[in-house]
């Protein structure tokens, strides 16, 4: 793997996929050493040339299909790559060669790896040319990929393969960038924490009260992307909530990417901070890049927009919010949630915080929610909540512990606890089937 | 390859529905997002007069956003004034636009579609 990345490719896998891929590589075989599988994948290559392939669904090896020679771990029959090239074609997806090799720590191909497996890409790429083909090679923790090129067809390294689910596992291609000590305080967070976080890549939709908390604080943590969505300017009542706005950013009214901007890169001069100064469905491109996307929008209807394009590109989606609201003569009350939407897991309608009664109610009034009283605090603390959530996502550093992915906040109490609905949603999603992962597939009727 | 079934996302229509369907809309095509089941209508001519005259179109024949069903647009029609466009949201990676308008449900899916688009008409 010494190849210089040409084309930056990401790879996303379910994490059900993954264990699938797993679970099936490391059963014994009669006479094989080890177990070769296919992955079928869709893929979509982004308008600044960075290649998007996600992970549809996993073929084993028929056990039948391995031919005896004592010189290879496993050797596969032409039928068994006939059989993955004929999926693919009626899929219309690329295909990747697996194979693991079962030991801990980043795996490298091996010399039979290295003289077979391009020959099979190319195989599985003559049947599919349009689409990204390649092998992957998984060790017990880790995974490396290659892909050929749709250009010249050589093989080049991927940049990244997630291993969606809970913990996001970002395997980056590529070594550590520079040495500070600046990190040094949250070096308890995993021996690659500050690795990743120089590499993820995480989206943050509505740059207001609590979307201005979250992008300082990803700032400090050192995340090395940073992608905003906001077309607002500042207005006089932000300045009450929008942390890093000045009064003269109302006065010039100056956009929230710009406070952004300024914010982040003062933290954190090394983050490439990207500025979308629209809807992201008018540039729906930048949110597919993103590794992890934190929604911090205010309407029902803009939620389940974020996390349907998040789960068709297999995106984490972290959606905080708050209200501030009165029953009659009874003091206001502030409440709010963080929700992390994990693709395959239960959605934001599984978990019944998305209803079609919410959302009739505001198309009724037209999308208009109106100036609702909105103050610092609880947007820091849901914020904070979610930061927090998007870092054991991505370092583990809890070790697996079962952490809540829907907390309800009291705002008057100043509790955070695990909502009860959690507690009754469905283990897989009702709503976001894995079958329509990628771009969207019409079948005529 | 490994699928995931979820009989949530099994929605057929009958046949003789799209049948009547096509003989409005011929270029007809099924996909589905969250859990709803949508019917893409290529070039779909819209009442004389309408600005543009041919847009695609989803419907979306169940239950959404408290309508008992939706069609949404392309794009807006923009010589039609008093339609109150309520709809600007994303679905199968396109944006569209609706307006408001309730029908009753029970209809079969000509009848539907051809009720969305009476506002349209002068």
């Amino acid at each position: 793997m010494n190849e210089k990345p040409k084309q930056d490719v990401a790879i996303r896998i379910p994490q059900v996929i993954h264990q699938q891929m797993l679970d099936d590589l490391l059963r014994p075989h009669a006479f094989a050493y080890e177990r070769v599988g296919f992955l079928h994948t869709k893929s979509k290559v982004l308008l600044n040339g960075k290649i998007i392939v996600l992970a549809v669904g996993y073929k084993a090896v028929d056990d039948n299909n391995y031919l005896e020679d004592e010189y290879v771990g496993a050797k596969i029959n032409s039928n068994a790559i006939r059989i993955a090239m004929e999926n693919s074609l009626r899929s219309q997806c690329g295909c990747f060669h697996v194979h693991l090799h079962d030991h801990l720590g980043t795996p490298t191909p091996s010399k039979v790896d290295r003289r077979e497996l391009p020959g099979i890409v190319e195989s599985l790429a003559n049947v599919a040319p349009t689409q990204i083909n390649g092998y992957l090679i998984l060790s017990s923790d880790s995974v490396i990929a290659q892909v050929q090129s749709l250009e010249d067809q050589q093989l080049i390294d991927v940049n990244l393969v997630a291993i969606v689910g809970d913990p996001l596992k970002m395997n980056y291609n590529g070594r550590k960038r520079h040495v500070t000590n600046v990190y040094d305080r949250q070096s308890f967070l995993g021996r690659n924490s500050q690795f990743i976080f120089e590499n993820v890549r995480v989206g943050i939709i509505g740059y207001g009260g609590g979307g201005s908390h979250v992008g300082m604080q990803l700032a400090h943590l050192g995340v090395g992307n940073i992608v905003i969505f906001d077309n607002d300017i500042v207005e006089d009542t932000n300045l009450n909530r929008l942390v890093g706005a000045w009064e003269s950013d109302s006065k010039d009214k100056n956009l929230k990417t710009e406070v952004a901007k300024r914010v982040i890169t003062n933290a954190s001069p090394n983050t490439n901070v990207v500025l979308v100064n629209k809807r992201w469905q008018d540039d729906p491109e930048q949110l597919h890049a993103c590794d992890v996307i934190i929604g911090c929008v205010d309407s029902y209807v803009e939620r389940q927009q974020a996390e349907s394009e998040s789960r068709r590109y297999l995106i984490p989606y972290i959606d905080i919010g708050m209200d501030v609201y009165k029953v009659d003569e009874a003091p206001y009350s502030i409440s709010g949630q963080v929700i992390l939407s994990l693709p395959g897991k239960p959605c934001l309608s599984c978990l019944g915080f998305l209803t079609e009664q919410k959302l009739a109610k505001e198309a009724a009034r037209y999308g208009n929610i109106g100036g609702r009283p909105q103050v610092v605090w609880p947007n820091g603390v849901l914020a904070s909540t979610a930061v927090g959530m998007f870092v054991n996502l991505i370092t583990n550093w809890t070790g697996g512990e079962k952490v809540p992915r829907y907390l309800m906040y009291d705002g008057n109490s100043g509790l955070i606890q695990e909502h009860p609905r959690a507690l009754f949603a469905p283990p897989e999603c009702r709503h976001y089937s894995l079958d329509n992962i990628g771009p969207p597939v019409f079948i005529a009727l | 390859m490994a699928r995931h079934h979820n009989p949530v996302f099994d929605m057929d229509f009958e046949k003789d529905q799209i049948a009547e369907l096509k003989l409005i809309a011929p270029d007809l095509s099924v996909a589905q997002e969250g859990g709803f089941t949508f019917i893409h209508i290529t070039n779909l001519c819209m009442p004389e007069g309408c600005t543009p005259q041919v847009v695609n179109a989803l419907l979306c024949p169940e239950p959404r956003d408290g309508y008992s069903s939706r069609l949404f647009l392309s794009e807006q029609i923009s010589n039609r004034s008093g339609l109150n466009w309520n709809g600007n949201i994303r679905v199968l990676e396109k944006n569209w636009y609706a307006i408001s308008w309730q029908t009753q449900p029970g209809h079969r899916l000509a009848e539907m579609l051809i009720l969305h688009l009476k506002p349209f008409r002068l």
